[in-house]
């Protein structure tokens, strides 16, 4: 019976080994052919590399502008992030104890907001950022990323609010604690959590943002990281695999050891998030 | 301390009015008891005189001043919720001191207002914790702690032991009266325990779906309700109503008949009766005598509870009519058993069909102490 | 008889500004003022004006707009492209339940039953989650390149050698090829969905089916299976949602081509406004795909709501 249970255990764990495994297989073959040459490439995509040539990490991190990106990228992201949290934190209080006449309405509108895809706006957004003079800005992209984000946020984080006992709220009435005070004494010390899902949500969001970038962002200059990286493939480099790899591995190396640190995180604001 | 002044207060929420016009005149010191059932307003009176929730109309005065329209905190009140309500993240220190941080009052003196409302509670060796790691009486005391280092002209009381196990309940009970004589201050406190109301009220007040239906000391609550909602809803366990039929009044004395009861005439003052209306007599189940010896209502016993101090017997008459019997003591007795039992008319309340008082048990005990 | 705590003046003398209520009005702008500066100009007015775009003719380029009634949706109906999108769309939504729900399933099964290593595993599926779709659209476009792709050398040699084809340049082969790698970035989603519901269910029931004697096949079937009802729908309904959004994917891989056969409604809008500079065509598209997507993330929220 325990041998049994044994074997058992072990043909599990090789299944789920093998199926991690077939799961980064296109990650790690990505990051091997970073490595190559171009012809080695050619010869065969799954050898080894002949050497392990650094330089060419080098190389693509300089031709592909990943430097001023990454900036460009933490530019955007930081004040998005900022913005959303607060915009956010600020609203559903707000909604939930800010004694507002016609709270719902308001509230109608932002959940509008959250059924409505990015495309159903996108069109007018570009030309109103335009007569703004918001096109070409990183803080164009984080006001429209922020705006986006925004709805998820106020629901979220109203969620949250709702699950608040309301004797609380008004015992530090009774207290003599005003609005504000409530606020920054009562309820926020108690929402650092769903506070902190949402910034790490609304980071990778902001982060891994393609479209609003893609018509924002004009002067190759503003690129940001996610952006620097489809162009990569365009232009010049059209059939330059080795930069392509380099990229992709520049790119995705941060994301995933910030995942792997944040996982608890990651993955509770991702399942969170799954009514937008 | 304070008086508390309810003048014409109502409220509604949208369509449904909840109060209507209520009078209600608190004396300084005071401790006064609100009970009622389920959804008959009391906390919805509680929370206007707190503040916290606005009056659709009338006045409201604190110590003689307007306070109708005063923010909750600048009212002089203090309030104990029944869920405790004290702050999650703060520590027992700065939970009850957190009124004090908030109106600027010096740190040290903030300390010896705290420390000082933990020694009369016996909480000091809590302080430095936070709520999570107190149990439920100890959340209570600290939720009462946050009341009385605000010093508050009057305290607030929800159902704040609602939450606790029976014996707590009654430990809870005698500190609370301690601290009523202690401090002195006005305290108004909702309640669905009778016990409690009993106990602790100065003066009890008896609502229902938002009318007072009588105030007065405890003892004249239970001894002369001035209806039959108030006859029933206070004392336990609850008083036996009996639907009878008004005969012919003589010299002050109006004949009563029931299928099940010997005849019986009722000593009323006021306009006579209508001979064959329908009245309603009350009586308390240790109001009736068990096991007379002849005479009385013939009765078949359907269940005994023994208390150890009393015994409960439910039993049922002829026509199908339930009695509860409170005897002190044990008494002999099984389901199945026939007894008699004696019903002594001066023991006896009336009521109209309307629940209106007609003729009440003339007072037992006139020397109460008030 | 009476022992006052306090024998100082009222302390109601000392008030600081915190402790004041605020206005009605004050409140409205400190709480949602900041959100409503985000959101009015940018999702709002936006929102309202593509409803308006969408029954007008413009080259986004010239002062004048041309009012043209509802004529930009039935130009939809009669453009081939618009009913390819369309045909695209939904078989995203047929694959996307199918391949990731799928494979997620058995991942959280298979999951839901070792101790050790699960929060690893589970890490490692949900990698692809967290990646950008750039990078999903460039790692796979590598997979499939007909030149170095590892796709086609394993075709060829395994004997298939006649089915090694330029798989995102085959009109018929794009649209699978890029909702297999869009599977990838989900069925890890989808296992950790499913694996939250499998933690809820109740251990004792499978051990009871056991001792009943239901082999493996028959407990996944009678209890697993019915018991993740609730992660099925939701799930489904993510699924028709994103099925309908998809963008990044098939722009970074084919941009809709070859000669529009991968298209779906989101790119096909984006070339149509800023491609081909039609853009009441475009917003009357976006505002058919807002219907689409508005509808099923109404009936999301009326599903989170029931539970
Ligand atoms: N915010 C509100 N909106 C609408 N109706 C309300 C609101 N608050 C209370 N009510 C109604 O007012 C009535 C009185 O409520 P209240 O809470 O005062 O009752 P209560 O006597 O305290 O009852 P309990 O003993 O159950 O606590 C109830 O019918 C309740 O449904
Ligand atoms: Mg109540």
């Amino acid at each position: 019976m325990r041998r049994r249970k044994t074997r058992h255990t072990l043909i599990l764990h090789g299944v789920l080994i093998a199926s991690a495994l077939l799961t980064v297989f296109p990650l790690g073959l990505i990051a091997l052919m970073a490595f190559k040459t171009n012809p080695e490439i050619f010869a065969n995509p799954l050898a080894l590399p002949g050497a392990w040539r650094w330089q060419q990490i080098g190389k693509a991190w300089t031709d592909g502008h990943f430097g001023p990106y990454y900036l460009n990228s933490l530019q955007v992201a930081v004040p998005t992030v900022l913005m959303v949290v607060i915009a956010s934190t600020l609203a559903a209080y707000g909604l939930v104890f800010g004694r507002l006449p016609g709270a719902r309405y308001a509230l109608a509108a932002i959940l509008l907001g959250l059924i409505v895809p990015l495309q159903a706006i996108i069109v007018s957004l570009f030309h109103d950022l335009g007569d703004m003079g918001l096109l070409n800005s990183l803080w164009g992209l984080s006001l429209a990323q922020a705006a986006v984000g925004l709805p998820f946020g106020i629901f979220m984080m109203r969620s949250f609010f709702l699950g608040i006992p309301k004797d609380l709220i008004e015992a530090a009435r009774l207290d003599g604690a005003g609005d504000v005070t409530v606020l920054r004494r009562v309820v926020l010390p108690l929402a650092t959590a769903p506070a902190l899902t949402l910034a790490t949500l609304q980071f990778m969001y902001s982060w891994n943002d393609f479209l609003l970038p893609l018509i924002i962002l004009h002067d190759p200059s503003l690129r940001t990281v996610t952006l620097g990286l489809f162009y990569l493939q365009g232009g010049t480099y059209t059939l330059n695999y080795t930069m392509i790899s380099a990229g992709v591995l520049i790119t995705a190396v941060p994301i995933m050891v910030v995942f792997f640190l944040l996982q608890r995180q990651f993955i509770a604001g991702v399942t969170a998030g799954a009514v937008k | 301390m304070a008086s508390v002044e309810l003048q014409g207060i109502g409220k509604r929420f949208g369509e449904l009015s909840v109060i209507a016009d209520l009078d209600l005149k608190i004396d300084e010191g005071e401790f006064v008891v609100f009970v009622g059932p389920s959804g008959c307003g009391k906390s919805t009176l509680l929370r206007m005189i707190a503040g916290l929730e606005d009056v659709s109309g009338g006045h409201l005065r604190i110590g003689g001043r307007e306070v109708t329209d005063l923010d909750p905190a600048k009212r002089g009140v203090a309030m104990v919720f029944q869920s405790y309500a004290l702050y999650p993240h703060m520590s027992v220190r700065d939970n009850m001191g957190f009124a004090l941080s908030i109106d600027g009052t010096p740190a040290g003196e903030r300390e010896e207002r705290v420390m000082a409302a933990a020694r009369i509670l016996k909480i000091e060796h809590l302080v430095d914790r936070r709520p999570v790691h107190l149990s439920g009486g100890q959340r209570q005391r600290v939720a009462i702690g946050r009341a009385i280092v605000r010093d508050p002209e009057v305290f607030l009381f929800d159902e704040p032991l609602s939450n606790l196990d029976a014996a707590l309940r009654g430990e809870m009970r005698m500190e609370l009266a301690r601290l009523h004589q202690r401090l002195g201050a006005t305290m108004i406190y909702v309640t669905h325990d009778q016990v409690e109301a009993m106990t602790l009220a100065d003066r009890i007040v008896v609502l229902d779906r938002g009318r007072i239906q009588q105030v007065g000391h405890p003892m004249d609550i239970y001894g002369r309700p001035d209806n039959l909602f108030v006859a029933t809803f206070i004392g336990s366990p609850k008083m036996n109503v009996l639907d009878v039929v008004a005969g012919e009044t003589m010299g002050g004395l109006l004949a009563l008949s029931h299928p099940d009861l010997p005849p019986l005439a009722l000593a009323v003052d006021g306009p006579s009766m209508a001979q064959g209306s329908p009245l309603k007599l009350g009586v308390r189940p240790n109001d009736l005598r068990f096991d007379v010896a002849e005479g009385g209502i013939v009765v078949k016993v359907d269940f005994v509870e023994r208390h150890g101090d009393q015994t409960i017997v439910n039993c049922e008459t002829e026509s199908g009519l339930t009695l509860n019997v409170a005897i002190p003591g044990n008494v002999d007795t099984a389901p199945g058993n026939t007894h008699r039992l004696g019903l002594d008319s001066a023991r006896c309340h009336l009521f109209a069909d309307d629940g209106r008082l007609i003729s009440r048990r003339p007072e037992s005990n006139p020397a109460r102490s008030r | 008889m009476t022992e006052r705590l306090d024998q100082q003046s009222a302390s109601a003398a000392r008030r600081r500004g915190g402790g004041r209520p605020l206005g009605t009005a004050i409140r409205y702008l400190i709480f949602l003022g900041p959100a409503a500066l985000l959101y009015v100009p940018f999702v709002l007015k936006p929102l309202i004006e593509t409803f308006g775009l969408s029954l007008f003719a413009w080259n986004g380029v010239s002062a004048e707009r041309t009012f043209v009634g509802l004529a930009n949706y039935a130009r939809a109906l009669g453009d081939p492209i618009f009913w390819i999108s369309l045909r695209n769309n939904l078989y995203w939504v047929v694959t996307s339940i199918v391949l990731p729900m799928a494979t997620g399933l058995v991942i959280a099964v298979l999951l839901s039953a070792v101790r050790r290593g699960q929060r690893i595993y589970a890490g490692i599926f949900f990698t692809p989650v967290v990646l950008n779709l750039i990078i999903v659209g460039l790692v796979w476009g590598i997979i499939y390149n007909p030149l170095i792709g590892p796709l086609n050398r394993l075709l060829r040699a395994v004997g298939l050698g006649s089915l090694a084809i330029g798989w995102l340049g085959d009109r018929y082969a794009a649209t699978p090829a890029i909702m297999v790698a869009g599977a990838w970035t989900f069925f890890g989603f989808c296992a950790v969905i499913f694996l939250q519901g499998l933690r809820t269910l109740d251990r004792e029931q499978i051990e009871a089916a056991t001792i009943d004697g239901a082999g493996p096949f028959r407990r996944f079937r009678k209890i697993i299976v019915p018991a993740l009802s609730d992660q099925v729908t939701l799930l489904i309904v993510m699924s028709i949602i994103g099925s309908f959004k998809v963008f990044d994917i098939v722009y970074v891989m084919t941009k809709g081509g070859p000669d529009h056969a991968s298209e779906v409604i989101a790119t096909y809008m984006y070339w149509q406004s800023f491609m081909n500079g039609s853009l009441g065509y475009g917003a009357a598209l976006a505002v058919m795909l807002t219907a689409v997507v508005a509808g099923a993330s109404l009936a999301m929220m009326a599903l989170r709501e029931r539970d």
